[in-house]
């Protein structure tokens, strides 16, 4: 005889209803689930990547549209060539106490093509218009630099 | 119905694996449900639990090294999966402003399945009130009659300790019947 169980008394019958055909049901749901696990994973190897696939793609996507879009807000840079005559230029021309105000406005002619022989200036009037605003040693030199 | 090696046997022959798992499901699905039901007081959280033990079973029965017997490699899944499932419940409750020993105790209550008489459902009320692995052995040894040894190898405690958990809580139980009069 159980002690233990003398602490309690017994209460008769189970008092709990189940639904009828309850067991029966059970295991087709068990059978069911079994068989669901059983295909998804004899799928093939496409199917399991198809949505990390498409994960990929729509980040490619989505990258490729912000570049796009950053390329469309971002100012355009100078021609590298010009970047280098500009430096280049003020080496030379830009010196203590020169003409700062010629270059403000000349700049964009300085970096134009420079003129061949149907050049429609004048030397000579080129050469006036540099004196006045260059001094004798800067101009020397540029003379002297393009002989 | 077969004994558990012989459906251990049969599960190991080729093309007879699904056969030897139905045996099992039909011979233990009604003890395991009412484990399971006793611990739960709700049929639609049986059914759940129920469901999962099997499936949890079919999937670890090429691992199974047979040094416990299949009934109680079984009863350990079923009792597991209904403390988990007890666990995240309690959890969840603690969001709420009713506690889950509240609610098992409503679910006793206002079970529509119940059939039982007043004394019964007291009793029911103040098993719902144990605490989850003091209710699981109280559950295996009144209502499953497991021995204490068997209890041990599926709680993986020992006998002592089981022996107070049980008679702990049958005092709790009478004394929370007796207050309720």
């Amino acid at each position: 005889m159980d002690k233990e169980k003398d602490i309690l008394p017994g209460f008769g019958t189970n008092p709990f209803r189940i639904p009828e055909n309850y067991f029966s049901e059970m295991e087709d749901g068990v059978r069911a689930r079994i068989a669901r696990k059983a295909d998804s994973r004899s799928a093939g190897l496409i199917v399991k990547l198809k949505p990390a696939f498409f994960m990929a793609v729509s980040f490619v996507i989505i990258i490729a549209a912000g570049a796009g879009f950053m390329k469309l807000v971002t100012p355009v840079e100078e021609p590298s060539n010009l970047q280098y005559e500009r430096g280049f230029l003020s080496e030379e021309i830009l010196m203590p106490g020169a003409i700062n105000d010629f270059l403000y406005f000349e700049n964009e002619s300085l970096f134009q093509e420079v003129p061949g022989p149907e050049s429609e200036y004048d030397e000579e009037e080129v050469m006036d218009f540099l004196s006045e605003s260059l001094s004798m040693a800067s101009l020397d030199y540029i003379i002297m630099g393009k002989k | 119905m077969p004994e558990d090696k012989e459906i251990m046997e049969l599960y190991k022959v080729e093309g007879k694996k699904e056969y030897a798992f139905n045996l099992l499901m039909r011979k233990y699905e009604e003890r395991l449900y009412w484990h399971i039901r006793n611990m739960t007081f709700d049929h639609d959280d049986s059914d759940d639990i129920l469901q999962n033990t099997f499936i949890k079973a079919w999937g670890a029965m090429d691992s199974f090294r047979e040094e416990s017997g299949l009934y109680t490699w079984i009863y350990r899944i079923a009792t597991n999966e209904t403390l988990t499932f007890l666990k995240r419940k309690r959890l969840l409750s603690v969001f709420s402003l009713t506690s889950y020993s509240e609610v098992l105790e409503n679910k006793v209550i206002s079970d529509s399945n119940f059939d039982g008489d007043e004394l019964q459902r007291r009793f029911y009320r103040a098993v719902a009130k144990l605490p989850d692995k003091q209710r699981s052995v109280f559950i295996m040894k009144y209502f499953d009659g497991l021995k204490y040894e068997e209890i041990s190898e599926i709680a993986g405690v020992t006998v002592g300790a089981l022996k107070a958990s049980y008679h702990h809580a049958c005092a709790k139980i009478k004394k929370n019947i007796d207050m309720s009069d």
